[in-house]
Parts: structure tokens; C-alpha cells; sequence
């Protein structure tokens, strides 16, 4: 009974420009960063990992293995919320 | 029509049908003239005292006689479940009164009572907590030993108690066996989230629609001051379930709780009526009592929309304002025969 709510929990949430987020589906709300708010939205997109990587490299000035380790952090995090 | 502490559904029934039909002549029935909804702006145009359900149905069918008589209407729309458990199976005396009413058939809502969710739950595959059913403190001691403390005792209609131990279960037992009388249940208590789903059924398995709530803030009689509309399949897909088992026609709430041990939610209680938010989604264009209407009137129902999620509601209390007059009026209108005290407790939704 929760796989297809699963499926479609990423692309359900409600997103704003300040990154207030809103799970429609358990009713809970969250504060990201505008960092985690990029992430989100280009997940949201149909992004990959690695588009999503690539995109925070160019818009940060960071090196790349730290954004990956990062990304990494909040891709587990999102998984824990059953977003992933 | 109570719309203070622990709120009835009644006056945001009346004002979702205003809402529809500014005309439309609303006759509210009370048991207590300090009911709020009595004197809100938009809200009955007329309202009478009635007998407590406890009084039987001899007496309130004689009442709803006289109030029909001094103020003719056409449909009536009970709101409490102790209205509701009393008057189901009384469909044809109220039609010799001239009275429409639809209400459950009084077999499916015994199976949606609470004694016998447990059963319902398991035929519709649906969770619930383990629940026990007592005859009297007693019993209900023993189903408490059983289980281990604490525990929720309930009533057959209201009240809820997380009790400790058995001087606390005695105690809370003895209140709502005198208030509401047997049985006594005895509820696991369930840590997690509240939701609440309203919806109407069609009475052939289906829904005319349903609104799902989380709530955001919960009083300390449990009732949620703010909720929030959520939409999960797995609510929709318990919803139909449950249609589909007992063909319920009409108004219903199903609550629920999260439970942060599996996620899983598990059915708490089924209510035989709106509940005391209807008048939320009929903000958001999802009237049900308007809808209601249309479909006891036996014109075509267009399914009502899902409010979208995100949308909130707070409650909000303001002092509504009145005259003693108003209620001398409401006093004066009471049947001597039935004698009630217009200004005692009134019965919770």
C-alpha cells in the first residue's frame, strides 16, 4: 500500500523561494537551505546525481568532492523522510 | 450549535448551507440556550430547545413534532452521535412527522461503533489498536491488567481517558459509565501523528467526496484547533475500503493516527456525522453539507473537489453577542413536559 506514495512523494512537495517545504503527504513542514533548495528542485526535475553535483560546483565555487560528500549527506537525509 | 470549548458541528453545518443558500430557512435545535451557534451572525433562523437522546425516543420524536409545527421544515440533519444511535432505525416515524432524513442503516452503524471496530478494521484490512470491550469497571480492570498501564478508556460515544493504574481507570470508568452508560473500552494508547478524514458517502460503496486533515494543533481534549489538508493514498485507499465494507450513506469521519513505531496508520474511531471542521473545506469550495442537501433532495451530486493540500485551518474563537431576551424566548418554548435545564452541559461532539 505505500509504494506508489512512495514514488511520487519527491515530485509532490511543495516548495517556496524561501525554502519552506510541505510534504502534502504526511502534513509536515521543513526549512532547507537555499542549497538543499537547489538540490531539491533539480531532483524534482529529473535530475541525476551528478547533474545535481555539477550544478552546485558551478554555482558555488566548490571543488567537486565536497560537493559530492554533501549531497550525499542530504540525498540520505531525504531518505529518511521517504522522499528518495 | 455549540461552537466554544470542544465544539459541535451544527452552526458551521447551518452556515455552509447559508453558504449555498443565503434563503434557506434553518431551524436550529439546541440543548442549551448558551449554545454559541444560536446567536452567530448568518445562523439559524429560528432554534429550539430539545430533550437530551437520553430522555428516549418517545419524547424527542413528540418535541421534534412541536418544532416542526411551530416552525415547518422538510429535512433534518442530525449532528451528535447520541442523536444519530438513537434515531437510526427511526426513518418511518420520522417521515409520519412529515420529517426527510437520511440516516445509517442501524446494523452498519453498529458495525462502525466502537465496540466493533476491531471486527470492521480486520475485514477491511485496515489496522487498529487492540481494543477491549467491558461491561463495567470490572471488566474493564481486568483488560487494563491485561494489557498493562497506561491504557485510553472510552465511552460508547465520548470521552477519552489515558489512565495510569486502577485507581484512575476506576475513577474515569465510573464518570463516563454515568454519563454515557456501557460499555467501557479499553485502547492501547498509540504514539504519533493525528489525521482526520470527512467524507460522504454515497451508500453504494462509493463517495460523493472526502477531505483528509492533519492535525497541526491539538487541545487538551484532544480536538484539533489547526489542521492542515493532506493527501495520501494510503488514506484514500483505507476510505474506500471502508466504503466498500459497509456501503455508509451519508456524512462520516474516519481518525486516525500515524504510528511512528511502523508509519502505519490505524483507524481510531469511525463518526456517524460532519464533524465539528466541516465548515473548513467548505471554504475551499468543498461544501458537504450544501452537498448533502442536493443529494437527500435527490438531484445529481457533482463529486466534490479535494481541497489542496497545504491549506490550513486555526480555530478562532470571538464573542458572539445576545440578549437575555433570546433566551427567556428559548426557555419559554420548552415543552413542560420534558423539563430540561436549558442551561446545564451540553453534549460534546
Amino acid at each position: 500500500m505505500t509504494g506508489e506514495t512512495d514514488l511520487t512523494r519527491l515530485e509532490d512537495l511543495m516548495l517556496n523561494e524561501r525554502g519552506f517545504v510541505f510534504d502534502p503527504n504526511t502534513g509536515e513542514s521543513y526549512q532547507v537551505s537555499g542549497t538543499g533548495l537547489l538540490c531539491l528542485r533539480a531532483l524534482q526535475r529529473g535530475a541525476s546525481i551528478d547533474e545535481v553535483v555539477a550544478q552546485l560546483v558551478t554555482s558555488h565555487d566548490v571543488e567537486r568532492i565536497t560537493v559530492r560528500c554533501d549531497v550525499d549527506a542530504f540525498l540520505w537525509d531525504l531518505k529518511q523522510l521517504g522522499w528518495l | 450549535m455549540h461552537r466554544g470549548d470542544n465544539p459541535q458541528p451544527g452552526a458551521s453545518i447551518a452556515a455552509a448551507i447559508r453558504q449555498a443558500w443565503p434563503d434557506a430557512f434553518i431551524v436550529g435545535l439546541v440543548y442549551n440556550a448558551f449554545e454559541s451557534g444560536v446567536y452567530a451572525a448568518g445562523g439559524p433562523d429560528v432554534c429550539h430547545a430539545m430533550p437530551y437522546p437520553t430522555a428516549g425516543l418517545g419524547p424527542y420524536l413528540t418535541r421534534l413534532a412541536e418544532v416542526r409545527a411551530a416552525t415547518p421544515f422538510d429535512w433534518f440533519i442530525p449532528t451528535l452521535d447520541a442523536e444519530i444511535a438513537m434515531l437510526a432505525g427511526a426513518s418511518e416515524e420520522l417521515a409520519e412527522l412529515g420529517i426527510g432524513v437520511r440516516l445509517p442503516d442501524p446494523a452498519v452503524l453498529a458495525r462502525c461503533g466502537k465496540a466493533q471496530l476491531p471486527v470492521l478494521a480486520e475485514h477491511c484490512e485496515v489496522a487498529t489498536p487492540a481494543t477491549a470491550v467491558a461491561r463495567d469497571v470490572g471488566e474493564a480492570l481486568e483488560h487494563a491488567e491485561a494489557a498493562g498501564y497506561p491504557v485510553f478508556l472510552k465511552g460508547p460515544f465520548y470521552d477519552a481517558v489515558l489512565v495510569h493504574n486502577p485507581a484512575g481507570l476506576a475513577a474515569a470508568g465510573a464518570a463516563i459509565l454515568a454519563d454515557w452508560g456501557p460499555p467501557l473500552l479499553v485502547q492501547e494508547p498509540l504514539l504519533g501523528t493525528e489525521f482526520n478524514l470527512m467524507g460522504l458517502g454515497d451508500g453504494k460503496g462509493g463517495l460523493l467526496g472526502s477531505c483528509a486533515l492533519r492535525k497541526l494543533i491539538v487541545s487538551d481534549k484532544g480536538k484539533g484547533n489547526g489542521s492542515v489538508v493532506v493527501r495520501d493514498l494510503r488514506l484514500d485507499e483505507i476510505t474506500r475500503r471502508v466504503m466498500a465494507a459497509t456501503h455508509w450513506s451519508g456524512p462520516f469521519e474516519l481518525e486516525f493516527i500515524r504510528d511512528q513505531r511502523d508509519d502505519c496508520y490505524r483507524l481510531i474511531e469511525i463518526n456517524p456525522r460532519f464533524p465539528a471542521w466541516v465548515g473548513f473545506p467548505a471554504q475551499l469550495g468543498a461544501n458537504f453539507p450544501a452537498a448533502w442537501v442536493e443529494w437527500m433532495l435527490q438531484r445529481p451530486v457533482r463529486p466534490l473537489p479535494q481541497p489542496a493540500p497545504g491549506r490550513f485551518f486555526l480555530r478562532h474563537q470571538i464573542e458572539v453577542s445576545g440578549d437575555m431576551g433570546q433566551i427567556s424566548a428559548l426557555l419559554d418554548a420548552l415543552p413542560n413536559s420534558t423539563n430540561h435545564d436549558l442551561t446545564s452541559n451540553s453534549i460534546s461532539a
